[in-house]
């Protein structure tokens, strides 16, 4: 008889999931995007939570997806960026050259590789970028930019 | 006043508060522009439109007087061209005698009409081009259908009668953009206050000139002259270079003879100057939506849609003698000023035996009753003293109504559990405290009453209100029950081009591909419209969008500002429909309702995401726990939440969860609540620079010592540490070193604050230097330090009642997020779209605090929305940018959890909290952290704040006990901390 036993499916691999999940609630529950990409990402690069160990000035790299563009109409021109990763998030200051020099890579990249330059004081972290690099996530997130 | 930072780049203001005065030569604003002392940049951020500053203009006398009784300004949305002040400006370079702004269907842009003209000394005059026969709006058809019939107020009677037949007629459309009118009906509406032109091509006396011949446009004339009466009927002359211009207006001006009526000479203008042409048929485009080259059979042949002076129009209209000196004598006859239609707010109705003011006496003393305790036992010092005196002052300004009204709607939503409280400077007053509008002791801060209500300013006290989010527009929608649409609506939002729209549709207009426009937008900067690094921008989209640049496109409402007034609303200005269901609009802004002229008085009923989660958050705790919290029952000065800010681990807390306010946590370190108020307030620098960091910061770390100017001044600053850091605290420093008094002190910091004349400022400083002399024998060195102190800070402090009523709902949401992180996300899922954060980083966020996140799941939703108030429906919110995405939350009971498809959960935690987005359910991690969740029942019943009223009324704040200790509610916060000491 046709029909009388289903076909087996195949699951849906984690990657699809979370596209699923993103598609369907702009959440992923059990997991950041990031977390798909971390194995295949350089060793060098620090997460979030790993700066906290570093000590002032240190050159990282750090990858995340991007949650907020900002410039502040006083800051002279300075942008700041908010970088998210499975482990916490960041403070990206980025220098009107420096946006100048990648500003489409680092206007347009839903999630980016950062390099730059650590700045500790008092328990604040945040990376000063140097050079932006675009980090192609199966799934985007839409950041909230210059709001 | 603004969350924004001050016009000033961080390292210049950090050198004034540490003491270091630039030279005048170096006072500049970010931007280069050099700035006076004591003035500011246009304040970045900030909607509030900067009052008229007229230039100079070269007046011209061309010797013949002339009155333009028909034109349009760029509120006739998409067909005007010019600015209402750029038309002013223009008519008195021409030397007009006066000047009609004739908008469609609307006053939409009268009142910043009426300033620029007051400015200039131009006589005005009000009027609409009504359009008649609309099937339906008529945007996007090249050639708009129906006729159109122009008519000019005679008087202010006029101007109510014809503002109430543009409310009618947008009330009968019933759509936005579609105004039906009844001709019949308007003859009656005028009653000889209306003065009506025949109108350009598309008046029904033109328009039956070319169809149907002079026999044609004789009926219509006479129908006009019925319904009107013989004295208030002009047939107007327009001469745009047509070649049939000669033609027509031979038969016009002999149709106006033989009925013997007077036939005046107007320009129908759409623009200022002949210049704006390229754009006004853009604009064209625009709202026929398709492209120039599609457009260019209906757009006039050449720019002659612009205003002319009397001299030009004589020398067009030399065939027609009388008809200029016509124009200029109706434009006498019709012109006067807008502040004659100056409305006052509602009689508020009273029990019988009271006067507003006595019912108002009233109710305050019922409510400092509960506040204070008895009069002659006050718990607070000088309590009633201090009630007694905003009483009279509130008296004397004959204000009693206002607050009335505010009481009433805050009441209402007391009595359906809506969450409000009063935010901005009307926390400075005891009575409204008293009264339950704010939640901020005035008395126990010592708040000055002046900063709110001053009876120098002249205008309405100003009191926002914000409402949760979720069930603002019950509140609205009482509003409008309780007064009528007709004596109440809302204010609109003037939605103007911003650069990236200007861009999108210039780029449009002249024929650019969607993807072209797309690719322009992008490349714009949002606000400031920095194209510097604009690759491949067409020239001529770039010199469009620039001249259409804050243009206005349409009306939006505002977010929830509310007019009433006496007389109905529709007298004062039209009414028309909103987009949004159910909601009507005034045709003008903020701004305008606020203008001098009108005083229309505004009620901010705004609304607040965070109210709706902390609300939600209870709801959630109730269902999953057992457990019942209100905000005046939550354990005050609990530690471990500012062990938590400290850490800037504040995601979804309310106003600290920004980037830059998390950077300023972790070396601010608050300690107490009033740690809270002065981080709201602390300005917050960019990039760490150079080092330099607040100077309240150092001095908090002991890293420099704490100094002030003067001694008297101790007492004030004592509470920041000497640098001064509220606006209350810049009067009460003019107060204590200068010995004036609060009202004197409220004057010299908006003087000084504001762009006021260099000559005020210079006064008001004499002043000062003379009473600081006189006062303390402040003088030299001091006294200017202190006085530059003054003037730096004025534009920047916050109000510290602002700060004190958010600091309020900081601590509830850092105190959901620590005891109830859960329930917290789940709540701030349900209140989206709000908030710095993206659901999904909010999520994030949760998931590194132990919490589990669930997927959406059917069979866990035993309702939904979460919780909907019953009998009412609430659709599911989406979050913004997201199409179809869906965070409405419903709570999941014990049951629902056990049968949660991921089934296991960590045991030995109980089915706290619960849900986050769709249906999903968050529960307690194991661990450490699970010690967390759920607040010892030992903590709580330790906190200085018995329960007692757990249930009590809903948006109650705190209130100090009346029994016991009369410390505040934060009373249990650490002794150690110093700014306490102002208090102990």
């Amino acid at each position: 008889m046709v029909g009388d036993r289903a076909p087996r499916l195949p699951v849906l691999e984690q990657v699809e999931l979370t596209m699923a999940d993103l598609w369907a609630t702009g959440i992923t529950p059990d997991g950041h995007p990031m977390e798909n990409v971390r194995p295949e990402l350089d060793p060098d690069i620090v997460t979030v939570a790993g700066l906290a160990a570093l000590p002032d000035k240190t050159r990282v790299r750090v990858a995340g997806v991007v949650t907020h563009r900002q410039q502040p109409q006083t800051a002279a021109g300075t942008i700041f960026l908010n970088l998210e990763d499975e482990t916490g998030m960041l403070n990206v200051i980025c220098s009107p050259g420096a946006w100048a020099r990648h500003r489409r890579v680092a206007r347009d990249s839903a999630a980016l590789v950062i390099r730059g330059r650590l700045e500790c004081a008092e328990g604040v972290i945040s990376l000063v970028a140097e050079t932006f690099t675009r980090l192609e996530l199966v799934v985007g997130s839409r950041s909230r930019d210059f709001r | 006043m603004g969350w924004e930072n001050p016009p000033m780049p961080w390292r210049d203001l950090e050198k004034r508060l540490s003491g270091h005065f630039p030279p005048r030569g170096e006072n500049r604003a970010p931007n280069g522009q050099r700035l006076a002392f004591g003035s500011e940049p246009e304040r970045p951020g900030s909607y509030r439109r900067a009052p008229y500053q007229p230039g100079e203009i070269e007046r011209t006398d061309g010797g013949v007087p002339y009155a333009e009784l028909h034109a349009h300004t760029n509120f006739s949305f998409l067909d005007g061209a010019s600015h209402p002040e750029e038309m002013v400006e223009e008519a008195v370079r021409l030397g007009l005698s006066g000047l009609a702004i004739t908008d469609h269907d609307g006053f939409y842009g009268v009142v910043r009409f009426a300033e620029a003209a007051a400015r200039h000394g131009l006589p005005t005059v009000f009027g609409s081009e009504l359009s008649l026969g609309l099937t339906q709006a008529q945007n996007g058809v090249a050639d708009p259908e129906g006729t159109h019939l122009l008519v000019l107020a005679r008087d202010p009677d006029g101007y109510a009668r014809l503002s109430t037949a543009i409310s009618e007629a947008h009330a009968a459309g019933g759509e936005k953009g579609r105004p039906v009118h009844d001709l019949g009906a308007l003859g009656a509406a005028a009653d000889g206050h209306w003065l009506i032109l025949t109108g350009c091509r598309k008046g029904a006396v033109p328009a039956a000139l070319t169809t149907g011949g002079e026999e044609a446009a004789a009926r219509e004339l006479d129908r006009l002259v019925a319904l009107f009466g013989r004295d208030n009927v002009a047939v107007e002359l327009t001469a745009h270079g047509q070649p049939d211009d000669d033609a027509r207006l031979d038969a016009l001006a002999m149709l106006a003879k033989k009925l013997r009526i007077p036939a005046a000479a107007t320009c129908n203008a759409h623009y200022a100057a002949p210049e704006r042409r390229r754009l006004a048929t853009a604009l064209a485009a625009v709202r026929a939506r398709r492209s120039l080259d599609e457009l260019a059979g209906w757009l006039p042949a050449a720019a002659t849609g612009h205003l002319r002076s009397g001299a030009e129009m004589a020398a067009r209209f030399a065939r027609h003698p009388g008809a200029v000196a016509t124009a200029h004598a109706l434009g006498q006859e019709c012109a006067f000023d807008l502040s004659l239609i100056r409305p006052r707010l509602p009689d508020f109705p009273v029990p019988a035996g009271h006067t507003a003011m006595s019912w108002l006496r009233e109710l305050t003393y019922r409510g400092a009753l509960e506040r204070y305790g008895p009069r002659d036992n006050e718990t607070q010092r000088g309590a009633y003293a201090q009630i007694e005196h905003e009483l009279t002052m509130i008296e004397k300004l004959d204000f009693p109504g206002y607050f009335l009204i505010v009481h009433e709607i805050v009441d209402f939503a007391r009595s359906r559990d809506i969450l409000c409280q009063g935010r901005g400077s009307a926390a400075n007053s005891a009575v409204c405290y008293a009264l339950g509008i704010t939640a901020v002791d005035a008395v126990f801060y010592e708040l000055l009453f002046e900063r709110f209500l001053s009876p120098e300013r002249g205008e309405p006290p100003d009191i926002d209100i914000d409402i949760e989010s979720g069930r603002r527009e019950e509140v609205i929608q009482h509003v409008y029950e309780r007064y009528g649409r007709m004596h109440a609506a809302q204010v609109a939002n003037v939605i103007s081009y911003r650069p990236r729209s200007a861009v999108r549709d210039m780029a449009k207009a002249l024929g650019y591909s969607v993807g072209a426009q797309d690719a322009f937008a992008k490349e714009v900067h949002r606000y400031s419209g920095d194209t510097s690094d604009t690759d491949d921008m067409p020239a001529d989209v770039l010199e469009l969008a620039a001249q259409v640049a804050k243009f206005p496109r349409h009306l939006g409402i505002h977010s929830g500002g509310m007019v009433i007034c006496d007389r109905p609303v529709v007298e004062v200005v039209p009414v028309e429909w909103a987009r949004m269901e159910n909601r009507t609009v005034i045709q003008w802004d903020k701004d305008d309702c606020a203008s001098p002229l009108v005083n229309l008085v505004k009620f901010d009923l705004l609304g607040l995401g965070m109210l709706s989660a902390l609300h939600g958050c209870f709801d959630l705790v109730r269902e999953a726990h057992g457990r019942e919290w209100t905000l005046a029952s939550m354990p005050k000065e609990d530690p471990e939440v500012y062990d938590m800010l400290g850490k800037a681990d504040s995601v979804g807390v309310l106003q600290v969860e920004s980037r830059a306010q998390m950077a300023t946590l972790p070396r601010l370190k608050p300690r107490c609540f009033y740690d809270l108020v002065l981080e709201i307030a602390l300005i917050r620098p960019g990039p760490i620079q150079g080092g330099s960091v607040h100077p309240f910061i150092r001095r908090r770390a002991g890293k420099e010592a704490i100094t002030y100017p003067h001694p008297s001044l101790e007492n004030c600053l004592k509470r920041t540490l000497g640098v001064p850091m509220f606006q209350e605290q810049l009067m009460q420093m003019v107060v204590d070193a200068a010995g004036c008094t609060a009202t004197q002190a409220d004057r010299v910091r908006r003087a000084v604050g504001s762009k006021r004349s260099p000559e005020r400022v210079a006064e008001l400083r004499a002043e000062l230097y003379e009473g600081m002399r006189k006062t303390h024998g402040i003088t030299g060195e001091t006294a200017d330090h202190i006085f530059n102190l003054i003037a730096a800070f004025a534009n920047f402090g916050f109000a510290e009642s602002h700060s004190i009523s958010f600091a309020l709902l900081v601590y509830a949401s850092s105190w959901q997020k620590l005891r109830y992180p859960a329930a917290f996300c789940a709540a701030l899922l349900n209140a989206q779209p709000m908030g710095f954060y993206s659901p999904q980083s909010l999520v994030a966020d949760a998931r590194r605090h132990g919490v589990e996140v669930l997927r959406p799941d059917v069979n866990l939703l035993p309702r939904a929305p979460a919780w909907s108030p019953p009998g009412r429906a609430t659709p599911n919110r989406r979050p913004r940018g997201g199409g179809r995405r869906c965070a409405s939350v419903c709570p999941a009971s014990a049951r629902s959890v056990t049968t949660s498809p991921s089934g296991s959960r960590p045991s030995g935690s109980r089915t706290v909290p619960t849900p986050t987005s769709p249906t999903s359910r968050c529960a307690p991690a194991p661990g450490p952290r699970t010690s967390r969740r759920c607040p010892p029942r030992a903590r709580s019943t330790a906190s200085a704040w018995p329960a007692g009223r757990r249930c009590g009324r809903p948006g109650r704040w705190p209130r100090r006990a009346r029994t016991g200790s009369p410390a505040p509610w934060w009373g249990t916060g650490p002794r150690g901390c110093r700014c306490w000491s102002r208090w102990s």
